[in-house]
């Protein structure tokens, strides 16, 4: 590998102690840089050899702390591996090395009209492999769905150190869909080093509308009845007032009133002539839910305006509070308003700052929950809300995770929302890949389920 | 003989790799056994598979039942086929046992204002688009056969069909199942929420595993809201290649078409494609302005269509053709890149010829913008054959049967060299 290959050095590996969720800190033993796919097959193999576990880590966004090193792992960073291959714009594909920064690939596709659907909030800095890894969503997957959609062929260096190409279910061989299970599986069955994925021609037209309401009910009001129409947005997105005031306190202000209790975007894109006609009557439906004030765009600067808010939110949030902690959680859509008031119920109750910010077209709720670390006490209430909110969305139908994976944190919740045969089956899936637990240790199942644990169920 | 052509062989059902050895289970045995286990309802009607008549056919009633039952046809050695509504060239290799999901066909739950449903994998699609339809909601999918499968069966066979590149197939719009594996588990994957990272996607792997992983008891799906308009342009023309540019120069175009196929000689199975041996399907769905400014942007492209199908005959032409699809055999798909779809279809229009009045070439259809390539009807394949799945993967296959299957008793189990 190189001197430039390997970082070991305990100042810089520092870096990769943590991810975006920054309570949790475990430095790597070491930090490996490959350069190309056949580099990260010989270094897996080497490490598979020596017995050493390891992890794959991209921009280290993640929210769940899905590329921790765990157990002593050394990671396998693909930060050199940032090349586009090939740019099939006819075929509307892309082959991409696994460190491409999700927005960079939409980037290079801009100029022949196609771009990549999925848009993770941190899409200027996460990668494709790190999507790949968590089955990444964002704003427009309502319309358009998430990673797994536009992933269609995957290579993956294997735990054991050889490297495989995987493709979707093909009735004529009789293969399986092992790029649906591989994608959103954490890095815990190989470490991606090829992508393919399809592009998408950019619509014909977009048109964004920003709704003020008074009350946080009357916005998912507003968000059921546009449903209900049978309008598809291809985003709806809901801030409410603790966030709107983050925003406005910030140099990311949009001019947002402070007294605005929710603020509801809703995107349509598609056939131009189509637009106008979907946004009327969206804008028709939240002034008779209540909107104090609807506000339009249809040219790209006055919708860049409009999303200021929604896209800077994670952002200002930093001003208000030293730590935050991003909660993920999907309830039916129908359970937006309820769960929404037994989540600022918890907040209250454990005297806590809470921060909505969510995809509410999705039901896929993200309460910010807002602390300081150097404030033990705090940090307990924290952990305790956190669990409600966990708790709550369950009861209402949900489940623990829409986006961010399960990862280190939400190990403990998983036995909540997945059965026990369900958990044993999938202990069995990753033995398949891992039979040692070498690959990404410690995360995703509870440790009864990995395999290498004394107590796991009998694998395959 | 390859093995895909020893696959879509009618009457295949000779002995393939594990069958060797096998004793075939006595079947009065088995439906006594069976009707002991889960009572008399759950006995259907002996079925024909392969060369084999009189196959002994359970109809669990609930996804424990289900377990249970697979539990016992592992201890007792049976070979099981799961199977929906038989439409679907699946293994047809010896059976001791089939088993239907038919009695489990009920909505199990549909929440209109949430977009999302679960029922019954032993539901038709046809019957559950009519509850849809009083909803004004719809499963965008159409996959060969048409309405008349099963919901089991479209997700356990998972090919994308017609409106895939519009709205996803059925992996992208699955949201959840409950399988009942070979291990006697009842595993109830994913759930009813539209986003869902928790744990390992086994709904993924489920879908498209075409009985080789238990039988699939329940799905549910997100929906989406039913087009105000439905339409369906057709243009027509004798020489394939020459439809593909054109139809390409379609699929450039910007707009979300529910579909766009190239269909070749489908000779009187489709009247509306009547006109030329040649045909591009192009169906638009949405507002009524949104499928007028798709309509006015192909028409400039492709000039005026031989025919313009509106409403219900536009969805029932959709229905007829992936009917008619599904009715064929052999069939056989393969996936190319849509810019390959030419030379392709030159190769098949040279194989078809004057000389071939009674088409044994069969027929194709494909898929502009995906690829996705079919050829139906086909005697001679005229394809080249297609590579083996290599040793790595192959490996991870047997792997991941035997989590659900560890004695080897579902189908398919003979492809990736089992056991």
């Amino acid at each position: 590998m190189g001197p430039r290959g390997v970082l070991s050095d305990p100042q810089r590996l520092l870096v990769y102690e943590s991810d975006g969720l920054t309570q949790y800190r475990f430095p790597p033993a070491a930090v490996v840089l490959p350069g190309s796919a056949r580099e990260v097959r010989d270094v897996v193999r080497t490490l598979h050899g020596a017995g050493i576990p390891f992890v794959a880590r991209g921009a280290g966004t993640g929210l769940s702390g899905g590329a921790l090193a765990l157990d002593g792992a050394v990671v396998v960073a693909t930060t050199r591996l940032n090349r586009i291959l090939e740019l099939d714009v006819a075929n509307r594909r892309a082959r991409v090395q696994p460190g491409v920064i999700n927005a960079q690939l939409t980037k290079a596709a801009a100029p022949h009209g196609l771009y990549y659907a999925p848009d993770p909030s941190s899409q200027s800095a996460c990668t494709l492999g790190g999507n790949v890894a968590e089955n990444s969503g964002g704003p427009h997957c309502l319309k358009y769905g998430v990673t797994n959609r536009y992933v269609t062929a995957l290579t993956v260096v294997l735990p054991h150190g050889e490297m495989v190409e995987l493709s979707t279910a093909d009735p004529e061989l009789g293969t399986l869909d092992l790029v649906g299970l591989f994608v959103g599986s954490e890095g815990c069955f190989g470490i991606v080093v090829e992508i393919e994925v399809e592009l998408l021609p950019k619509p014909e037209g977009v048109r964004t509308l920003l709704a003020l309401f008074d009350s946080l009910e009357e916005a998912g009001t507003a968000v059921s009845t546009i449903i209900g129409k049978g309008l598809l947005p291809a985003a709806l997105e809901i801030m409410d007032r603790a966030t709107i005031e983050a925003v406005e306190d910030s140099v990311f202000a949009a001019g947002i009133p402070r007294d605005t209790e929710a603020a509801l975007v809703v995107e349509f894109d598609g056939v131009e002539g189509g637009l106008d006609a979907e946004m009327s009557e969206a804008r028709s439906v939240c002034l008779e839910c209540g909107a104090r004030e609807v506000r339009t765009a249809s040219t790209a600067a006055d919708r860049d305006a409009l999303w200021k808010g929604r896209k800077k939110a994670f952002g200002a949030m930093g001003r208000i509070a030293p730590d935050l902690l991003v909660q993920d959680a999907t309830v039916p859509r129908s359970r937006l308003p309820e769960v929404l008031a037994r989540i600022g119920e918890i907040g209250r109750r454990y005297g806590l700052r809470v921060a909505n910010v969510f995809h509410a077209g999705d039901g896929n709720l993200h309460p910010n929950l807002l602390f300081d670390r150097n404030d033990p006490d705090e940090l307990a209430r924290v952990e305790k809300a956190s669990r409600e909110i966990m708790a709550v969305c369950i009861a209402a139908g949900g489940t623990i995770t829409g986006e961010h994976g399960v990862g280190l944190d939400k190990r403990p919740y998983l036995p909540m929302v997945v059965p026990h045969p369900v958990l044993e089956a999938m202990g069995q899936v990753k033995a398949v890949f891992d039979p040692t637990g070498r690959c990404n240790p410690g995360k995703v199942l509870p440790d009864q389920y990995l395999p290498g644990n004394p107590s796991a169920p009998v694998g395959a | 003989m390859d093995e895909r052509e020893r696959e879509m062989a009618p009457g295949d059902g000779e002995a393939v790799g594990r069958e060797e050895g096998h004793v075939q289970a006595d079947a009065h045995r088995v439906r006594d056994e069976v009707a002991s286990l889960l009572g008399q309802a759950a006995l259907g009607n002996p079925a024909t598979t392969g060369r084999q008549s009189h196959v002994p056919m359970a109809e669990p009633g609930s996804p424990d039942e289900a377990a249970a039952l697979l539990r016992r046809a592992a201890e007792a050695g049976w070979r099981v086929l799961p199977m929906g509504a038989g439409l679907a060239p699946m293994d047809k290799g010896p059976a001791d046992l089939l088993v239907s999901p038919r009695r489990m066909a009920d909505v199990v739950q549909y929440e209109p204002a949430d977009l999302t449903v679960e029922v019954g994998a032993g539901m038709l699609l046809e019957a559950l688009d009519g509850e849809l339809a009083r909803h004004r909601q719809w499963l965008p999918i159409l996959p060969p056969g048409g309405g008349a499968v099963t919901l089991g069966g479209l997700v356990a066979v998972g090919l994308p069909g017609a409106l895939a590149m519009a709205y996803g197939g059925p992996r992208d719009q699955l949201l959840g199942l409950t399988m009942a594996d070979a291990r006697g588990r009842v595993l109830t994957l994913g759930g009813r929420v539209v986003k869902n990272v928790a744990g390992f996607d086994l709904v993924r792997l489920a879908c498209g595993s075409r009985g080789t992983l238990g039988l699939i008891c329940r799905v549910s799906f997100r929906l989406h809201p039913r087009p105000a308009v439905d339409r369906t342009l057709i243009w027509t023309g004798s020489t394939g290649p020459e439809l593909v540019r054109l139809g390409r120069r379609l699929a450039e175009l910007p707009f979300p078409f529910a579909t766009l196929e190239i269909h070749g000689r489908r000779f009187g199975a489709l009247p509306e494609l009547d006109g030329g041996d040649w045909a591009i399907t192009l169906r638009a769905v949405g507002s009524d302005a949104a499928v007028q400014g798709m309509v006015d942007a192909a028409v400039e492209v492709a000039g005026i269509p031989e025919r313009s199908l509106d409403g219900p005959a536009s969805e029932r032409f959709g229905l007829a053709a992936a009917r008619d699809e599904g009715a064929a055999r052999p069939q056989h798909r393969r996936r190319v890149r849509p810019t390959e779809l030419e030379s392709v279809l030159h190769g098949v229009a040279m194989a078809a010829g004057p000389g071939d009045p009674e088409g044994a070439s069969g027929s194709v259809v494909a898929d502009l913008r995906s690829g996705m390539f079919r050829r139906l009807r086909a005697r001679d394949q005229g394809l080249p054959p297609l590579s083996s799945m290599p040793g790595g993967v192959r490996k991870v296959h047997g792997g991941l049967r035997r989590v659900f299957d560890p004695r080897g008793i579902l189908p398919g189990s003979w492809r990736d060299g089992w056991p």
